[in-house]
């Protein structure tokens, strides 16, 4: 639209011009009228070039960062022509996967010739996930806005964005001890987190509770569910990446980030479970440091939360079915206050809980 | 959740929205320091101003110093466009107020170098205009600086400094196309009409200037960007941001334009020449349909538009009313040779009106009737006063006292020549042979470059008594009937006036003459600007009724009617006549001697010989009544002007109505910041009093404008859109008094809001709901509700005025 306003603008300089000219036999208009006539093979002319030879990037730090604080998203146009331009529009697609929170935005810039044009955004993000940005489209217009011509893009980038749990030491080392204690009470009576690992006969000695009948009556020997113990002295931590409208999986992230924080600083080895919407599978990782810390943190960011209450803790009962302590965190109504509980922000808790067959 | 949402809000405030959780800061981009920005923007200004009054001047072959001109525009461009990059309306008004009492002052001080400019710069456009629609003569203005390199560069910078102040609004703020091509084209066309072609480097930066205006229109990013900001937020959910302006690109962009332009205007200009181009055209429709107006408007000025025939101020051979005002061109129309004999005014007499008709007095020659069966001859030889000039001769010859005998050379070199001009009282070596106007017969008059010799026998002494008897005394049996005769339409009017000026039947021919002059000169204005008289109008009678004022033609007409009315016969007469003054100002002929030009009395002695160059301003009507005993006789009925000289310029007139006299100022550079004194400046006061009063002007207008629109769209149109508006003038309202309103996110949070600041008891669920359905649902509410809600918001904004404070009082009445 603004195009044939353009248009018509520009035959209405014309017309005038040619007007004045015949009305006066006026060199000048006979020269400008050259002028105006030339001028638009130009600027098609350039606008052709430029979308045939420009180049975008998308350029966001490598690093991850933290949740809140701004980091730079650099976008630049390389014009290797002779042609400037005034405006160019590129639609820009902005996401946090890990929420699935999208939005639109387009950007309008000039294209500098034989230089580069560069515009440095600075983002926040107020929730934990991957930042992910991707330039679909962008948009020449001539000088004389009189046309435009669209490319397709795909380039994008993307940038994790870690949540900003602050060290709760006390709270976590003593809620360690708790939990620890537990399990170890709970493996002195027998009971132990472990997973299964095969199928076997029965073997004389073999634990009563590790015989699985249902296989047993199907083939009408004794079979035992073979098991590897997984809980020697650390710490079970479920991590529940459920979500609502009210972005509560932001302050689980944090208040897991705030607990696994103090437990690597303790020197305190633990096992995190969450759920991956991805895989549809539970996930567990060994964090004896904070590089493999970290490395949960990102893995679990390029996962996606999800709207269903409970699905860690079930999963994670299904695939360790001995009764046992562990760490939940996420979101739950809490009543009373003990030790064995880290309240967060928005309802979120970390607390010791146990399975129970 | 709601004070957590507005805590990130908080947080947020002024940042871009792009996703749930993601924001964006103000994006940065490299664009260059403002200084440069407006420089760059400045640049367009100053090539649509110096392309424009460059070609301009540049068209007339008028040559003045670049070097200043080019400096004060691109430093006038570049503050214009600096004013617009402030962040505050408040600092740009300064900005003008500023400008605007230092180009006062500069144009008090700077006055003569600029009129001089300009009426150099005038007088080169009617040279021009001369030789373009072949006049005989334009008039010349008087320059009293002669440098015009210098003060045409003066002038041109002032006229550029309107073009770059109105174009840099225009470009600032609305980036207007057609705009700047109507403000800066049409000058253009004075010399395009006359086939003046303007230096290519003009047209070049012209057409530069153009072209960027239609870039930037086409593509924006051409308006200042206030508070130096990279980045404006634009769309209805803010997820459009766009750059204001880059410097590097706008120098990209100016620098092919630049080269562009040139290459193809060089290009077009070596394929087809000028010559070439106007070869093209066999026909040239617009002068053929206009050069009679326009060379009309160039030798008379506006009132050539309106003049029913012309008149530059010369001979209108007894044609009257239908000039507006009378322009005279200040040409010379004859240069007359003679030696002075008297300090009385010298009149050449030409042309003698004989019947008043419609609106004319009538050629004597052509109507039978009024010649009452004299030949042609005998007819010319009554007018030109054979009989007089004959009597005084013999006094001459005779040796009488007061008797006088003059030579008089009197040259044609712009005056009409369809008349004779001679002195009083000339005797004709053969009357048959010359003849005056309308009849040829040998010669029609006096041709341009001829030159002749009159002798003349002048009546330098009046006798006693000559006149001193009433009307009915007069024995008038030999003159021409005509010349008593007095059309019935005019009898009214003229009894009228003669009863006002106080006429009556025993006075003397010379008291009434007297009386009438007096009574003209007290009562009757003398103007160059009378205007026309109305179609269906007399021109007697308008000017003795209506009208009231007037120019010679106008009180000798009047004159000769009443004359003839109270019975003395009595003649219109046009001619020239020049003062004493105006010939002692003359040159002196020092080849010529006194005693070939003059012998006899003469009442200043004996003087010498003049040239006097008798110009149209002296063209000139009068009257000449028939005393018996003597003969016709000059009466002189104009009163003397007390207009304002036409040659004082607009800068003396300022300088007269602040009080200071124009010939007292030293205008010389030297002193031109010289002493000063508080009485000198009292002029500012008058300016900045002037300019308060502009801008209360212009501010109560816009003010009364915008409630206008208000009222407009509160009261007028459907139910429905009016309380929208109405509610969307009432937050408008909150807003002036609190800007704490501004946070408020939906119609509900606003009307809390009220109902908190004033102790309201809205219902604000339901106000709420009615506003947004009214807003956004297509089912609208009914007209019930509708009135409803329009009254509480009535109250509403009835309380808000109640409460808000006097400031807040004043600010809502400048909304």
């Amino acid at each position: 639209m603004k195009q044939i306003g353009n248009i018509i603008r520009y035959l209405i300089i014309i017309a005038l011009d040619v007007a004045i000219m015949l009305l006066f036999h006026s060199y000048l208009n006979f020269l400008l009228l050259i002028g105006l006539l030339v001028f638009p093979i130009y600027s098609i002319y350039s606008v052709y070039k430029v979308k045939s030879a420009f180049q975008l990037r998308l350029m966001v730090p490598l690093e991850a960062m933290k949740k809140g604080n701004e980091f730079l998203l650099r976008i630049l146009v390389h014009n290797p022509t002779w042609f400037p331009l005034l405006n160019a529009t590129i639609t820009l697609d902005v996401e946090n996967t890990f929420h699935g929170e999208k939005g639109q935005h387009t950007l309008n810039l000039p294209i500098r010739a034989r230089k580069d044009t560069e515009i440095q955004y600075p983002i926040v993000m107020d929730y934990s996930g991957k930042f992910l940005v991707n330039a679909k489209q962008i948009r020449f217009v001539d000088l004389l806005g009189v046309c435009e011509w669209k490319v397709d893009l795909n380039e994008s980038a993307e940038c994790l964005i870690l949540p900003s749990g602050v060290p709760r030491n006390q709270e976590a080392g003593l809620i360690y001890i708790n939990g620890v204690t537990e399990a170890m009470e709970s493996k002195e009576k027998g009971y132990d987190f472990s997973e299964v690992s095969g199928i076997r006969e029965y073997i004389p000695g073999d634990k009563l509770q590790n015989i699985h009948w249902k296989l047993s009556m199907k083939k009408d020997e004794l079979m035992v569910k073979e098991r590897v113990s997984v809980s020697a002295m650390q710490l079970h931590v479920l991590v529940e990446l459920f979500n609502d409208e009210q972005m509560r999986v932001d302050a689980v992230l944090d208040l897991a980030d705030s607990v696994t924080q103090s437990f690597v600083a303790q020197n305190l080895p633990f096992t995190v479970y969450y759920y991956s919407s991805n895989l549809h599978e539970l996930e567990s990782c060994y964090i004896g440091n904070e590089s493999e810390r970290v490395q949960w943190l990102e893995m679990m960011l390029y996962d996606k939360c999800y709207d269903e209450v409970g699905i860690v803790e079930r999963m994670f009962g299904q695939h360790y079915v001995s009764d046992g302590t562990y760490l939940y965190i996420g979101v739950a109504d809490v009543s009373e206050m003990s030790n064995n509980m880290i309240l967060g922000e928005k309802d979120a808790v970390a607390v010791l809980r146990s399975l129970s067959y | 959740m709601l004070f957590g949402k507005k805590k990130k809000d908080e947080v947020h405030k002024g940042d871009v929205f792009l996703a749930k959780g993601i924001y964006l800061k103000q994006p940065v981009m490299d664009n260059g320091n403002v200084i440069l920005n407006c420089f760059l923007r400045s640049l367009i200004t100053f090539l649509l101003a110096f392309g424009v009054v460059g070609s301009f001047l540049s068209a007339f072959s008028i040559s003045y110093n670049y070097v200043l001109v080019i400096v004060v525009y691109l430093m006038l461009a570049l503050f214009f466009s600096w004013l617009y990059s402030l962040p505050n309306f408040l600092y740009r008004d300064l900005g003008y107020i500023a400008f605007f009492l230092l180009f006062a002052f500069s144009i008090y001080r700077l006055r003569m170098y600029a009129n001089s400019g300009f009426y150099a710069v005038i007088n080169q456009i009617l040279q021009e205009a001369q030789r373009f629609f072949d006049l005989s003569g334009v008039r010349e203005y008087e320059i009293t600086i002669d440098n015009a390199y210098l003060t045409i560069a003066i002038v041109a910078c002032y006229i550029g400094m309107i073009y770059i102040i109105v174009l840099n609004i225009w470009l600032s703020a609305r980036v207007s196309v057609f705009w700047t091509v109507l403000i800066s084209f049409p000058l253009l066309f004075v010399p395009l009409y006359m086939k003046l072609v303007p230096d290519p480097i003009y047209v070049i930066a012209l057409g530069m200037g153009y072209l960027a205006v239609l870039i930037f229109k086409g593509n924006g990013h051409f308006l200042a960007s206030p508070k130096g900001v990279s980045f404006f937020i634009k769309g209805l959910k803010k997820n459009r941001i766009t750059y204001t302006q880059d410097s590097k690109v706008f120098r990209q962009i100016l620098l092919r334009v630049l080269l562009l332009t040139f290459c193809a205007m060089v290009v077009s200009m070596n394929i087809f020449s000028e010559g070439m181009f106007v070869r093209s055209f066999k026909k040239d429709w617009l002068r053929e349909q206009t050069s009679e107006t326009i060379g009309n408007f160039v030798l008379l000025g506006l009132a050539g538009l309106f003049n029913h025939y012309d008149s530059t101020g010369g001979m209108s051979g007894g044609k009257l009313g239908g000039v507006s005002n009378v322009t005279p061109d200040y040409r010379t129309d004859l240069i007359v040779t003679f030696a002075p004999y008297t300090n009385e005014a010298i009149y050449l007499k030409a042309y003698t009106g004989g019947r008043y008709g419609d609106n004319q007095w009538e050629d004597i020659y052509l109507d039978e009737e009024s010649k009452a069966g004299q030949s042609d001859v005998a007819v010319f030889e009554e007018e030109s006063l054979k009989k007089e000039a004959v009597f005084l001769r013999e006094r001459k010859q005779n040796e009488e006292l007061y008797s006088g005998m003059g030579k008089m050379d009197i040259e044609n070199v712009g005056a009409d020549t369809a008349y004779l001009y001679y002195p009083y009282y000339t005797e004709f070596d053969d009357y048959s042979e010359f003849n005056n106007h309308g009849i040829m017969r040998q010669i029609q008059g006096l041709q341009m470059q001829d030159k002749v010799t009159y002798t003349y026998y002048p009546k330098v002494v009046w006798e006693e008594g000559l006149g001193d008897v009433v009307p009915g005394e007069n024995d008038t049996s030999e003159i021409n009937p005509i010349y008593k005769e007095v059309p019935e339409k005019n009898k009214e009017v003229l009894r009228r006036e003669i009863e006002a000026i106080g006429l009556t039947k025993d006075m003397t021919i010379n008291e009434i003459i007297e009386t009438v002059c007096e009574y003209f000169d007290e009562n009757i204005p003398y103007t160059l600007k009378p205007g026309a008289t109305p179609r269906r109008e007399d021109f007697v009678n308008y000017f003795l009724t209506d009208n009231r004022k007037g120019y010679c033609a106008h009180f000798a007409s009047a004159s000769t009617l009443l004359f003839r009315e109270m019975g003395i016969p009595a003649r219109y007469v046009e001619g020239y006549a020049f003062s004493f003054e105006a010939a002692l100002a003359s040159d002196e002929n020092r080849m010529k001697q006194y005693s070939d030009y003059y012998q006899g009395y003469s009442l200043i002695g004996e003087s010498t010989v003049l040239d006097v160059e008798v110009s149209d301003a002296m063209a000139h009507a009068w009257v000449e009544v028939y005393i018996d005993g003597f003969g016709w006789k000059v009466v002189e009925v104009t009163p003397g002007s007390n207009e304002v000289s036409d040659e004082e310029n607009f800068w003396d007139a300022f300088s007269s109505f602040l009080g200071e006299s124009p010939m007292d100022t030293d205008f010389g550079m030297g002193e031109m910041f010289g002493e000063l004194n508080i009485t000198q400046y009292s002029w500012l006061v008058y300016v900045v009093l002037m300019m308060i009063g502009v801008i209360l002007l212009i501010s109560t207008g816009r003010i009364a404008f915008r409630k206008l629109k208000r009222f407009y769209r509160c009261h007028v149109g459907e139910k429905s859109i009016v309380v929208v508006e109405y509610y969307a003038d009432l937050c408008d309202m909150m807003r002036v008094c609190n800007s704490d309103f501004n946070k408020c996110r939906s119609h509900a949070e606003q009307l809390e809001y009220i109902n908190r600041q004033f102790d309201m008891v809205l219902d604000v669920e339901r106000c709420s709901f009615q506003i947004e359905k009214l807003s956004f649902s297509p089912t609208g509410l009914e007209e019930e509700e509708m009135i409803n809600l329009l009254t509480i918001l009535k109250r509403v904004r009835k309380t808000i005025w109640k409460y808000a404070s006097f400031r807040q009082k004043i600010c809502l009445c400048k909304r």
